[in-house]
């Protein structure tokens, strides 16, 4: 029977969907992650030049102006510069350099920078040390030198580089934010085909009477067909129900009559006669036992067997069965594990278990005992016999139809071929199985495992 | 003198060889081939049992039952051909006294009829009054009454309850229910004492949902408690 659970895991409809949720904030943060970081530093990284610029001419201007004086040390004047504005200040009179600290000397100008003509201010983005840093050039005086002012970016950098780690954490939130909205979403989306799923699936384990309903006019054309192809099925399981029906009523009647008519000739024919008689009783019940059958198993075959569960202790059950059908004799093991009180079809199990024993009777001289056994999850019924056992390459085939094994069709045995066939659907009716295995004792042991939860799955 | 069985039966071969059986058993057959006959002669004729099929022309099965016991308490035992459970129970819960399916043996349905004969027949033998919570159950007369009101049962209902009367506050199984009740410990149908006891429930429970007199013991059977 299919599990709703099941059917989610395998549409996967709602991881999808948050993945692509996800997949879409991730692609949309991230590209606005890079946007705003490449405006953001191309803006902080103009301001910084614009602001380097002005300080640099001013800076120059008071160089020229303490140049005026011959006597002064340009290099005092540059160290005092520089001690006031943080920046590394050089210097060139015409061929000679000048420099506030080691750090920026003549080396950190570029060449393109050191022959500067004109009056012209101009500023080169460089490395020095691999530190980002920014030069500006600012002539001073016509044919005096030029003054160079170097303005490392480090802070700068690193305000770029808690703004990109802020973004990429701003990203990552977006892409989880994106997934929960996904899923979330699909939740909402999937919430009524949810419903419709569990509905159907309801209706599939024999709620016939069920129908989907939806107030979504997107699902109305799917719930409509649904409904009106679960309608088409139940037309169709009543036609056959009713069919089924009247195929029993009608092999069933005049079954009623010979066999009627049979009994009443029995209690009045002559001892000539009787052995014709019984000819004709043997193989009326023969027949009729293969009508009843194929009854049963059309039954089973158009899933309109149904159970009906009784609170019953099988121990119990199993010494009614066996007194019933004669076998009072066969011992009875009760382990301590055998629950005191089961719940299932007690009709069915009591076929199953007759059937079991017949056949004991019929192909292994008998059954040798009827073991009730609790398990984890149920009960075990077991019946062993006496007979030579059922080789491991057969177990599967002692329970198709009309298999009775070569031996049995030669002894023209009794048996319709079909209880095996039958008695194991009547397991798989309560969820459980009929099985064949060894007994201790060399013959065959047929085991009916039954669960202790049973539904009344199939409809009726 | 010989009890009277009417057969409500279409099928002319078969209420033919129903018929011969009966006999041979000696009892005095009617016979009606469709409904509306049936609940005519089961109404003038009074028979002291029915052996009623489920399809017939005109009437159905169970509504011939109904409308029949609305007029006398005469013993109901459906011969069918629907052997589904859901048929036997809707048969047994409408009122019947017992139920065989189609193709039957005929010894059994012998031992069936002698059965509820029998049990049709008054216990002049029980004395005794019971009181169990609010009943008052008088075998002898076959009356019960509830609070002082009469309650009506059938034959099969009434012997039922005495039975439980018979050992208040004691388990009693289907097995054995079916043994003392409906005579036939071999044949038995779990289901047949179940409706029974929904029926009975229905008429001397105060919420036959919610019993507080004929108790079910899981997995064991049914007892009568005082539960007032």
């Amino acid at each position: 029977m299919p599990d709703p659970s099941h059917i989610q895991r395998k549409a996967g409809l709602r991881v999808r969907t948050s993945i692509a949720f996800a997949a879409l904030a991730l692609i949309l943060s991230v590209s606005l992650v890079l946007m705003t970081y490449a405006l953001t530093r191309r803006y902080l990284l103009s301001k910084r030049e614009t602001l380097a610029t002005h300080q640099a001419v001013v800076d120059a201007r008071t160089a020229a102006a303490f140049l005026q004086d011959r006597t002064a040390d340009p290099t005092v004047i540059l160290a005092s510069l520089s001690s006031a504005t943080g920046a590394h200040p050089v210097l060139r009179l015409d061929r000679r350099w000048f420099a506030a600290s080691i750090d920026a000397g003549r080396d950190a100008i570029p060449p393109a920078l050191r022959t500067l003509q004109g009056s012209q201010t101009q500023r080169q983005r460089v490395t020095i040390g691999g530190q980002p840093a920014v030069i500006v050039a600012v002539p001073i005086g016509p044919d005096v030198g030029v003054y160079y002012e170097v303005f490392t970016l480090t802070e700068l950098e690193a305000t770029l580089r808690t703004l990109a780690i802020i973004l990429a954490i701003a990203a990552a939130i977006t892409t989880v934010s994106g997934a929960t909205v996904g899923l979330f979403a699909s939740r909402r989306i999937l919430r009524p085909i949810d419903a419709m799923a569990h509905t159907a699936v309801d209706i599939a384990s024999g709620n016939h009477d069920r129908r989907l309903v939806t107030s979504d006019p997107d699902l109305a054309p799917f719930v409509h067909a649904f409904n009106d192809m679960v309608d088409t099925l139940q037309e169709r399981v009543d036609h056959e129900a009713r069919f089924a029906s009247d195929v029993s009523h009608e092999l069933r009647t005049p079954l009623t009559a010979i066999r009627s008519a049979i009994d009443v000739l029995g209690r009045r024919v002559d001892d000539r006669s009787r052995p014709a008689l019984d000819i004709l009783r043997r193989q009326t019940e023969r027949f009729e036992r293969l009508v009843l059958d194929l009854l049963e198993i059309s039954r089973f075959d158009a899933g309109s067997a149904s159970l009906v569960l009784e609170d019953t202790d099988p121990a119990r059950f199993v010494e009614g069965v066996l007194r019933r059908t004669g076998h009072a004799e066969v011992p009875v093991a009760v382990d301590p594990s055998a629950p005191r009180s089961a719940r299932f079809d007690p009709r069915r199990i009591d076929r199953v278990l007759t059937n079991l024993l017949e056949n004991a009777d019929h192909y292994a001289n008998g059954a040798t005992q009827v073991l009730v056994v609790g398990t984890v999850d149920g009960l075990e019924i077991a019946v062993d016999d006496a007979g030579p056992g059922i080789p491991p390459g057969d177990r599967d085939i002692v329970f198709e139809r009309f298999n009775r094994g070569e031996s049995s069709r030669a002894s023209s045995a009794p048996g319709t071929g079909l209880g095996l066939a039958i008695a194991a659907a009547h397991c798989e009716l309560h969820g459980g199985r009929l099985t064949v295995a060894d007994s201790p004792t060399g013959g065959a042991r047929f085991v009916i495992e039954l669960p202790l939860d049973i539904s009344t799955g199939s409809s009726e | 003198m010989a009890a009277r069985i009417l057969i409500v039966e279409d099928d002319g071969d078969v209420r033919a060889t129903l018929r011969m059986l009966l006999e041979d058993d000696g009892y005095v057959v009617i016979e009606a081939a469709d409904g509306d006959t049936a609940i005519a002669r089961a109404l003038s004729e009074e028979p002291d049992l029915v052996l009623l099929d489920l399809r017939l022309p005109g009437t159905h099965g169970l509504e011939v039952c109904r409308i029949v016991r609305q007029h006398r308490n005469v013993p109901i035992i459906v011969v069918s051909a629907q052997a589904d459970s859901v048929d036997v129970v809707a048969a047994l819960e409408g009122g019947v006294d017992d139920y065989v399916t189609k193709p039957f043996v005929a010894r059994e349905l012998s031992a069936r009829v002698r059965a509820l004969l029998r049990r049709a027949a008054p216990q002049p033998d029980e004395r005794r009054v019971f009181d169990v919570g609010d009943l008052e159950i008088r075998p002898a007369e076959g009356v019960v009454r509830k609070r002082g009101e009469l309650v009506e049962l059938t034959r099969t209902e009434f012997r039922l309850l005495c039975e439980f009367a018979k050992h208040a506050g004691a388990i009693l199984s289907r097995e054995q229910l079916l043994d003392r009740v409906w005579g036939y410990e071999s044949v038995g149908d779990s289901r047949t004492v179940d409706a029974h006891i929904g029926r009975l429930r229905a008429k001397i429970e105060d919420d036959p949902a919610a019993p507080r007199t004929l108790v079910t013991a899981r997995g064991l059977g049914y007892k009568l408690v005082d539960g007032a």
